[in-house]
């Protein structure tokens, strides 16, 4: 499975009722679900299926799936 | 279960067919995951139930605590944190340090505790409360090793476990045996970075097993009724037939204390109203002899039946489960030969069966763990203290009826029901006889503890507990009736009588006690058939019901066979 496609299951999770393609669109204006805690789900989620700790002071900048996807695969490439 | 497995398990679960169960948790931290991995929890127990967790405000536990008071939900989860006794231990605040180590701090905690105890006691007396003691270690503000428990931190283990001793012995208080879980869990507890920056304290694994404990105090499983155990390298270690009466043993010398310690618990158990059995291949006469062993660390006459014989242990299992008058699923079965332990499985696909282990395996104090906990109950009743002994009786009860005619039988026992109004009484072995009992339950209904603290709260509800005795002995409480009074007919809610008090006229008694204690000319039964509640309806039909299940006064009066009993209230 790419990482894609498990980021799309750790969203899915938290917001059951989009479809991919919308999770893919997904950003924190345009899901209405997409508040603090919701937020702090996905950060647990991501370090789960990724192990991956993402540093609180990035929470605020993580606006978007796409951001999401960019950080883990910048994260995965690091390591 | 990690927190993606948990919400997908619950985006998955079928609907719940048997509504919400609604709990509150009441803490200073903020819940968050936690409330997911307890409705995971929940649900891997009850698929048919949901639970829905409601949160207080964050910051405050006596505040949480009160609200909760006002708003009484099926049950309280009450859990505490280190800074709760001192703001200063908290992780988030910005406390000063050095009043942690004073005696003015040491009391500001300990009035602290005793304000906490007072609303938790208040909290249960309305709806079940558990308590959960602090799970996260002390912050690392003094200046001990972490090795050394020096004395202000034994000070505040002392305060918490005291706290817990206290609310421990409540009725309605059940508290989470937080060393335990720790020593289960040998994982990281704090989550710094998720404190800090959503309010949770906890690592999703310590989130996820602290849930799976609190939901088993929320719904514990039933507890097994009766133990089967063999004898050979079982109850004993050796083969009494082949090393002979005084070649067996239970004892650290004759490098047999595995047995000795199954031996202790077999008799903690027994005295905890669990009934025990012999099913073993042996000859009687040794084995008869080897019970007269005054070294034995149980009183062997505590094994009723005793199945020993060259025959097969199916059949054992069959004249067992027949005398105690319970299904195989309420059994455990102990062997030491796997063998024996796969024909019973077959022969009876929901006992419960457990291997005896083999002398090379360590963990030993497991395996007695294991069989506590599938018989542990919370709080121990009369009824359990006497039940072995009515099982007993009940075998003698049955050789004498057979030598009798009925009704001159029923006139020779002098049978007593003594009734207790269930409303005014505490009394948990009501509920749990509502709970627990198949064969004759009016309706199968089971309610939880809150709704039934709520029903024996209205107006116009009746609410009786019936114990019985007869020259064979006590049976203690065996029957609840509740229900409402209106306009001359009482229409009942639950009716439930143990199997022990089957074809004793018991029904008949209470029928026509209710009658007259009620003055109502009609008892409408609600009577809903069940898989297991057929000996309901056979009562029903000797009772003059008609097709509705209402029982009319005079069609009762016809149909009732003699009763001779006494009856006196509580």
């Amino acid at each position: 499975m790419s990482h894609e496609e498990r980021l799309i299951n750790c969203f899915k999770n938290v917001f059951p009722e989009l479809r991919d393609d919308e999770v893919r669109r997904a950003t924190s204006h345009s899901v209405a679900d997409w508040d603090s805690v919701a937020m702090v789900t996905l950060v647990t989620l991501v370090d789960e299926e990724f192990g991956l700790q993402m540093p609180p002071e990035n929470f605020e900048e993580m606006m978007s799936f796409e951001l999401f996807l960019a950080w883990i695969q910048e994260s995965l490439h690091d390591a | 279960m990690k927190l993606g497995e948990a919400m997908s398990m619950l985006r998955a679960a079928p609907p719940a067919t048997k509504g919400v169960s609604r709990w509150r948790l009441a803490a200073s931290f903020e819940p968050l995951h936690l409330g997911t991995f307890l409705r995971a929890c929940f649900r891997l127990i009850r698929p048919e139930e949901d639970l829905q967790v409601v949160g207080g405000a964050y910051g405050s536990l006596p505040a949480n605590l009160e609200k909760a008071e006002g708003n009484p939900a099926e049950g309280c989860i009450v859990m505490m944190s280190w800074e709760d006794l001192n703001p200063c231990l908290s992780w988030r605040g910005n406390g000063a340090l050095a009043g942690t180590r004073s005696a003015a701090s040491l009391m500001e905690a300990r009035q602290a505790a005793g304000r906490l105890t007072v609303l938790c006691r208040q909290l249960a007396v309305r709806q079940p409360v558990i308590f959960v003691p602090p799970l996260l270690p002390l912050p690392p503000f003094d200046m001990l090793q972490g090795s050394h428990a020096g004395a202000e931190r034994a000070q505040m283990r002392l305060l918490v476990a005291e706290m817990t001793a206290e609310l421990a012995v409540e009725p309605g208080i059940k508290c989470l045996d937080v060393d335990g879980l720790v020593a289960r869990l040998p994982v990281r507890r704090l989550d710094l970075n998720q404190l800090l920056t959503s309010g949770l304290p906890f690592t999703t694994e310590a989130c996820s097993a602290l849930a799976k404990e609190i939901v088993s105090l929320m719904r514990p499983p039933e507890p097994l009724r009766g133990l089967v155990t063999d004898l050979d390298n079982t109850f004993w270690r050796g083969i009494v037939g082949e090393d002979g009466v005084d070649g067996i043993r239970w004892d650290l010398d004759g490098k047999a204390q595995r047995h000795g310690l199954y031996q202790r618990l077999l008799a903690v158990l027994a005295d905890a109203g669990v009934l025990l059995a012999v099913a073993s291949r042996n000859d009687p006469a040794v084995v008869e002899k080897a019970f007269q062993r005054n070294d034995l660390l149980i009183n062997p006459c505590l094994f009723f039946p005793l199945e020993v014989h060259w025959g097969s242990k199916v059949e054992s299992i069959s004249r067992i489960l027949a005398a105690w008058n319970i299904g195989a699923g309420h059994v455990l079965f102990v062997d030491d030969d796997e063998r024996e332990i796969e024909r019973i499985k077959e022969a009876f696909p929901a006992i419960h069966c457990r291997l005896f282990p083999p002398a090379n395996v360590a963990a030993f104090d497991d395996f007695l763990v294991e069989i506590r906990d599938l018989f542990a109950r919370g709080r121990l009743m009369a009824e359990d203290a006497i039940r072995a002994a009515s099982i007993r009786s009940q075998a003698a009860y049955n050789a004498c009826a057979e030598d009798f005619d009925e009704d001159r039988f029923h006139q020779s026992l002098n049978a007593r029901l003594v009734i207790t109004d269930t409303r005014r009484e505490t009394d948990a072995r009501s509920l749990a006889l509502v709970l627990k009992t198949n064969q004759f339950n009016m309706n199968g209904r089971r309610p939880s503890e809150a709704e039934w603290a709520a029903a024996l709260s209205r107006q116009n509800v009746v609410a009786f507990t019936f114990a019985y005795e007869d020259r064979f002995g006590p049976l203690g409480r065996i029957a609840v009736i509740t229900g409402m009074v209106d306009d001359g007919v009482l229409t009942l809610e639950h009716w439930v009588m143990s199997c022990r008090a089957f074809n004793r006229r018991i029904e008949h008694a209470c029928l026509a006690w209710l009658f007259e204690k009620t003055g109502v000319r009609e008892i409408h039964t609600t009577a809903l058939r069940t898989e297991r509640n057929g000996a309901f309806f056979n009562v029903l039909d000797a009772c003059g019901a008609s097709g509705d299940c209402m029982i009319r006064r005079d069609a009762f009066l016809k149909a009732r066979p003699e009763l001779c009993f006494t009856f006196q209230s509580a």
